[in-house]
């Protein structure tokens, strides 16, 4: 079952609290309404009572003085809500009462509720719930010289609670009505306040390889908890946006390099095809096709490399390696082709060092930094291979031509892959802009890095720094 | 014809060229970089240019730019081995009239180079027509009033050449450089000497009525007799 939405959340939550303030607030108003109502009801008793036993004692125990006393009680007419009964304490019968024997009141007002009466000059006051629609009554006693005079008057409740009842209905009308206002508007708030991600989801439903980028998810007005998000997911856009043009670039780049030989093995084959010709014709043809082949090979081989590196983030197999003598072999490996090419290739410096890691990996990494040297150098000039101690327990390879002047924004791109410098050979005798990527991925594979550098005075340098193997004994 | 190709893969260029010289009898020179392709491009006459994408010096599309930029309606093939739509999208629109991707069959290269050539003569139809002439195209065969004549490829070459300026005078400058490229030997003497030939070989009855020399400016093929 999925969480109700927030909105609905929020609006409940509201609504609760609402609801139990409201609750608790007409609840202490009725509470202290009635109280006061009461002690105003209870006050306006006892003046009557007072002036009830005023009468009585003015006249002294003289009979027939119901009427008047009924018209203090306010007991007249057909408005009976005031009763009264007095008294005096000893005497069988009532001096003076609106009840008739038989009557409903004449019974409730003599079956006085609690056990004592007031002390005299006090006043008690009760309720008579049985007695019609209910009464509040005053039991007021005082010495008279007739004796210890009682006073009773009641008066009906109903007024009272109808007065009350009005208010809370008032008061429970009001709450309900600010409750769903309130609710009504957290609903609308959370709802307008969250679009944005609506909006933002709705857009990113249509984004694709061909869409992709900021631009998808408009920057539009948004609560700043949101901006963050809607932000984040801009530069996640942008993101992608990069890495699947650079993928793209990279795959039209591979199919260049790729096509490229096929597109030339073919074109020589068919055109050789086309009429017969001498066998060396044939010969030759068929010479230049296997090169164009054998540059099929290897492109797809450094391209599979590549892949296989991307794939494997860090360096499963790794083995010691005795970095000066791959440094050695790979320098041995590439005597002839210095040689034929009126280059010099020197070793200098060549420290004992140790690393782990791939040594065929690693082979080739130097290797296609010599190549890389050799081709780009100054013809007939020298490449200088060394290897030393970076101090930060990395051994620094460094491979050194006479080239130079690299021009500097084009340092940063010379790993990137299939990034050629537009220099003014023809790219025949240039190589496939992999070489240098490969060295990187390589060094990177073995937790170490490669940074060119090059000025016109001292050549172009390439570094490479590895991890020295931490079991290498001391020197 | 004279054809450039600018393409920095020189065995592609070669193979390239060599097709277009021996089944087609064009003239072709290579430029292996942008810079030398557009010089090329804008200084000699030529009516087709193959044009490679990723050249060093200069990109293939600036090269095209320049090159319409100059006012040249010269029909421009482009080749691309970049898997990019964008490439072949904007190389069209910077004017560019068809594009091969590589690798290409060298027949389809073939013929689309015909088909370029002839609509840069206006010529659309792959057999021109030129009074009792009819030289078919596609398999360079030539005959004359329906029957067939043998032509050596140059002789071919030059009267396609006067064929699709059907009715123009043709300098023999323009034939030289039309004709024979870069390593034109400009000895004067050889257009004259191919020109007989072909009179001779194309009979007596078209011969001279047909393909009429100007004297001190050049030659025409067809057209209306002064």
């Amino acid at each position: 079952m999925s969480p109700l939405p927030l909105r609905w959340r929020v609006s409940l939550a509201v609504g609760f609290l609402l609801t139990a303030v409201v609750g608790a607030n007409t609840i202490g108003a009725y509470v202290d309404l009635r109280e006061f109502l009461t002690s105003q009801m209870d006050g306006a008793l006892t003046s009557t009572a007072r002036q009830i036993m005023e009468a009585f004692e003015d006249r002294g125990g003289g009979e027939d003085t119901t009427e008047d006393l009924a018209a203090i009680a306010g007991y007249t007419g057909r408005s009976r809500t005031t009763r009264f009964r007095v008294w005096v304490d000893g005497e069988t019968s009532d001096y003076a009462g609106s009840e008739t024997p038989g009557g409903e009141g004449y019974a409730a007002l003599r079956a006085l509720p609690g056990s004592a009466p007031p002390l005299p000059d006090r006043e008690r006051y009760f309720d008579l719930p049985d007695l019609g629609e209910g009464y509040r009554a005053v039991w007021l006693r005082r010495p008279t010289a007739s004796g210890l005079a009682n006073v009773i008057v009641a008066s009906t409740t109903v007024h009272l609670r109808h007065e009350i009842e009005e208010i809370v209905r008032l008061r429970l009308i009001s709450g309900a009505m600010i409750l769903l206002l309130s609710v009504a508007a957290a609903a609308v708030i959370v709802w307008r306040g969250l679009r944005p991600v609506a909006r933002t989801a709705e857009a990113l439903r249509g984004v694709t390889l061909r869409n992709l980028g900021p631009e998808a998810v408009e920057r539009f007005p948004a609560p700043a908890e949101l901006r963050p998000l809607v932000e984040a997911v801009r530069t996640m856009l942008a993101r992608l946006e990069e890495s699947v043009s650079r993928e793209r670039r990279f795959t039209a780049d591979a199919s260049h390099e790729l096509r490229t030989p096929i597109a030339t093995a073919k074109s020589i084959l068919q055109t050789i095809r086309l009429r017969p010709r001498q066998s060396e014709d044939y010969c030759r043809a068929i010479d230049d096709a296997l090169a164009e082949l054998d540059r099929l090979r290897r492109r797809t081989e450094q391209l599979l490399l590549l892949a296989r590196l991307d794939e494997a983030g860090a360096l499963t197999e790794a083995a010691p390696v005795e970095l000066d003598r791959v440094v050695v072999d790979v320098a041995a490996h590439f005597a002839a082709l210095a040689e034929a090419q009126g280059s010099r290739l020197l070793c200098a410096d060549l420290l004992p060092v140790r690393v782990r890691g791939s040594r065929e990996l690693l082979e080739q990494l130097l290797g296609n930094l010599v190549d890389n040297a050799l081709r780009h150098g100054p013809e007939k000039g020298t490449v200088t291979l060394a290897l030393s101690r970076a101090g930060n327990g990395r051994a620094a390879i460094t491979v050194h031509d006479e080239g130079g002047a690299i021009p500097p924004e084009a340092l940063a791109q010379l790993t990137d892959r299939f990034f050629r410098l537009d220099s003014s050979r023809s790219r025949s005798t240039g190589g496939s802009g992999l070489g240098l990527s490969i060295a990187r991925e390589i060094a990177l594979h073995h937790g170490g890095s490669l940074l060119v550098s090059s000025d016109p005075a001292s050549g172009t340098v390439c570094r490479v720094e590895l991890p020295l193997d931490r079991e290498e004994p001391g020197p | 014809m004279r054809v450039l190709i600018i393409e920095d893969e020189a065995p592609l260029a070669r193979s390239v060229a060599r097709a277009l010289r021996e089944e087609s009898s064009y003239a072709v020179d290579i430029a292996l970089n942008g810079e030398d392709g557009l010089h090329l491009a804008l200084t000699e006459p030529y009516d087709l240019v193959l044009l490679d994408l990723q050249l060093p010096k200069l990109d293939g599309l600036r090269v095209l730019r320049e090159v319409r930029a100059r006012g040249s309606r010269i029909p421009v093939l482009i080749l691309t081995a970049r898997d990019l739509k964008s490439d072949v999208v904007s190389g069209l629109d910077l004017g560019a009239d068809d594009y091969l991707t590589k690798p290409f069959d060298i027949l389809e290269l073939l013929a689309r180079c015909r088909a370029l050539i002839r609509r840069g003569y206006d010529r659309p139809d792959p057999i021109l027509r030129c009074g009792a002439i009819e030289i078919d195209t596609r398999a360079r065969s030539v005959r004359v009033s329906g029957k067939r004549v043998e032509l050596s490829a140059m002789e071919y070459r030059l009267l396609e050449y006067l064929a699709l300026r059907e009715g123009e005078l043709v300098t023999r400058e323009e034939i030289e450089t039309r004709l024979y490229g870069q390593d034109a030997l400009h000895d004067s003497n050889v257009v004259e000497v191919h020109i007989s030939n072909l009179r001779k070989r194309l009979g007596p009855e078209v011969a001279h009525s047909a393909l009429r020399t100007v004297r001190g400016q050049g030659y025409m093929l067809g057209g209306d007799a002064e």
